[in-house]
C-alpha cells in the first residue's frame, strides 16, 4: 500500500476514534461506611440537543447531559452533591451511609451540556435501608416520560435490569464489586 | 519551483486530507452558536411586544448583571433566546419582537438587596407564572404582576397593574411602530375602567 494511502487510513481511523468516543464519569469506589447507588435513568421522549444546544451549548463538540445526584437534609439544604453520571447511561452515585443505614432519595438533577442555566429535575422519592455489608446497591432502572414543552414529568417508570446492572458495576470496578438490590419504599407526600 | 519543493508538495498533501476530514467530522457535531434556527421577524406585524412586572422577595430585580432571559421551549418551531428590558424601581420588564405561539421559560434573572446580588436559574422544568406562551397573532401580550412566592410565583392580572405598566412602557416606544398599539390598548384599559 502507497505510504501517503497508510497515512491517509490511519488519520481516518484517529477521526473515527475521536468522534466516538464516550465521556466516562470518575467515582471512587466506597470506602468504610459508603455505598454506591447504581441504576440508570432516560427518557422515553428523547430531547431535541441540536436545537437546545443552540441555547446551552458553545464549542465544537457539546458536553454531554450530565446527572447530578444529591441528598436532602434538614432546613431544606443539600448534601452530598455529585455527579453520578450520564443521562441515558448508569448512574453511580458514591453516599456516605447514615448511622440508621436509611437513605431518602428525592431524586436527581439532569443538567443538559452540563450548563446550570438547563437543569431539569428528575423525581425518585424513595427511601430504603442498606444492607449490611453492601458497597453496591441496586436502585433500578428509571424511565422519565415528559407531558409537555416544558419538561413536565407525567410518569416515572421504574423497571428492574439487575443482571445488566452487574455486569456494567463489575467493568467499572472490578470483578470482586457486589451488586445488591435495594428494596425500595416510596416517600409519603408529607415527607416529600 | 526547485525537486524539494515539489516533494514537500506532495508528502504534506495527505495529511491536509486527513485534516480536511477530522474538520469535517467534528463540524458534523459543531453545535454552539448556530443562529440558522433563530427567529429574526421584528416589528408588530410579525412579533410580540411582552410585558409585565416582577416583584422580587427577596430584594429587587436588577438590570445590572446581564438581564433576564427567556428562551423558547417548543422544539416543533424556531429557537429564540429574549433577552428583557427591566425597571428596578418601578419592576416592569419588556421584550419586544418575540416569537408568536411560542412557549417561553424563565431561565436567568438576577436579583439585588442591599449589597448582594443573587444570580437565580430556575431550571427549564415546570410552566410557572414566570414563564409565557405568546398567542399566534402578533401584537401586545401582557404577562401580568408576577410575584415570587416561596418557590414559585404568584400572578395578579388585573386590569390595573396592566395599565400601569403600559404608561410606564409607552415612553420606551414613543414614535415607533409599537406606539399605535400601546396608546390604542392604553385607551381599552381607561375606557373600561370607566
Amino acid at each position: 500500500m502507497r505510504k501517503s494511502k497508510k497515512i491517509l487510513l490511519t488519520c481516518l481511523l484517529v477521526a473515527c476514534m475521536a468522534s466516538g468516543f464516550s465521556v466516562e464519569i470518575k467515582v471512587k469506589s466506597p470506602g468504610k461506611n459508603q455505598v454506591i447507588l447504581v441504576g440508570n435513568s432516560y427518557s422515553s421522549s428523547s430531547i431535541d440537543d441540536a436545537f437546545f444546544a443552540r441555547y446551552f451549548s458553545s464549542g465544537k463538540k457539546p458536553a454531554p447531559h450530565y446527572m447530578w445526584g444529591w441528598l436532602p437534609s434538614v432546613n431544606f439544604s443539600i448534601r452530598q452533591r455529585s455527579q453520578v453520571g450520564i443521562f441515558g447511561d448508569s448512574f453511580y452515585f458514591l453516599v456516605d451511609i447514615p448511622k440508621d443505614g436509611k437513605i431518602q432519595l428525592n431524586g436527581f438533577d439532569l443538567v443538559l451540556f452540563g450548563n446550570e442555566k438547563a437543569w431539569i429535575y428528575l423525581p425518585v422519592y424513595a427511601e430504603f435501608s442498606v444492607p449490611e455489608g453492601a458497597k453496591y446497591l441496586y436502585l433500578g432502572s428509571f424511565e422519565y416520560t415528559f407531558a409537555d414543552e416544558y419538561f413536565t414529568i407525567k410518569e416515572v417508570t421504574r423497571s428492574d435490569n439487575f443482571d445488566e446492572a452487574v455486569i456494567q458495576t463489575k467493568k467499572k470496578f472490578g470483578e470482586k464489586a457486589e451488586l445488591v438490590r435495594a428494596v425500595l419504599r416510596e416517600i409519603s407526600k408529607e415527607k416529600k | 519551483m526547485n525537486h524539494k519543493g515539489r516533494n514537500m508538495k506532495k508528502s504534506l498533501a495527505p495529511f491536509l486530507m486527513c485534516a480536511l476530514v477530522v474538520f469535517g467530522m467534528t463540524g458534523c457535531a459543531t453545535l454552539g452558536k448556530n443562529t440558522d434556527n433563530e427567529f429574526k421577524l421584528k416589528g408588530p406585524e410579525n412579533s410580540i411586544l411582552v410585558y409585565g412586572s416582577f416583584i422580587s422577595s427577596i430584594g429587587i430585580l436588577t438590570n445590572q448583571y446581564d438581564d433576564m432571559t427567556f428562551v423558547q421551549l417548543n422544539t416543533g418551531l424556531q429557537n429564540q433566546t429574549v433577552h428583557a428590558e427591566t425597571n428596578s424601581f418601578k419592576k416592569y420588564w419588556f421584550a419586544k419582537d418575540v416569537m408568536p405561539g411560542g412557549s417561553f421559560k424563565l431561565i436567568y434573572f438576577a436579583e439585588g438587596s442591599g449589597n448582594h446580588t443573587f444570580f437565580i436559574t430556575p431550571g427549564l422544568q415546570g410552566k410557572t407564572a414566570a414563564d409565557f406562551k405568546t398567542p399566534d397573532k402578533p401584537g401586545l401580550f401582557y404577562n401580568g404582576i408576577c410575584e415570587q412566592y416561596g418557590l414559585g410565583f404568584k400572578q395578579d392580572m388585573g386590569a390595573a397593574g396592566e395599565l400601569e405598566t403600559l404608561k410606564d412602557i409607552r415612553l420606551k416606544f414613543f414614535g415607533s411602530a409599537w406606539d399605535p398599539l400601546i396608546k390604542a390598548r392604553i385607551g381599552e384599559l381607561e375606557n373600561a375602567k370607566k
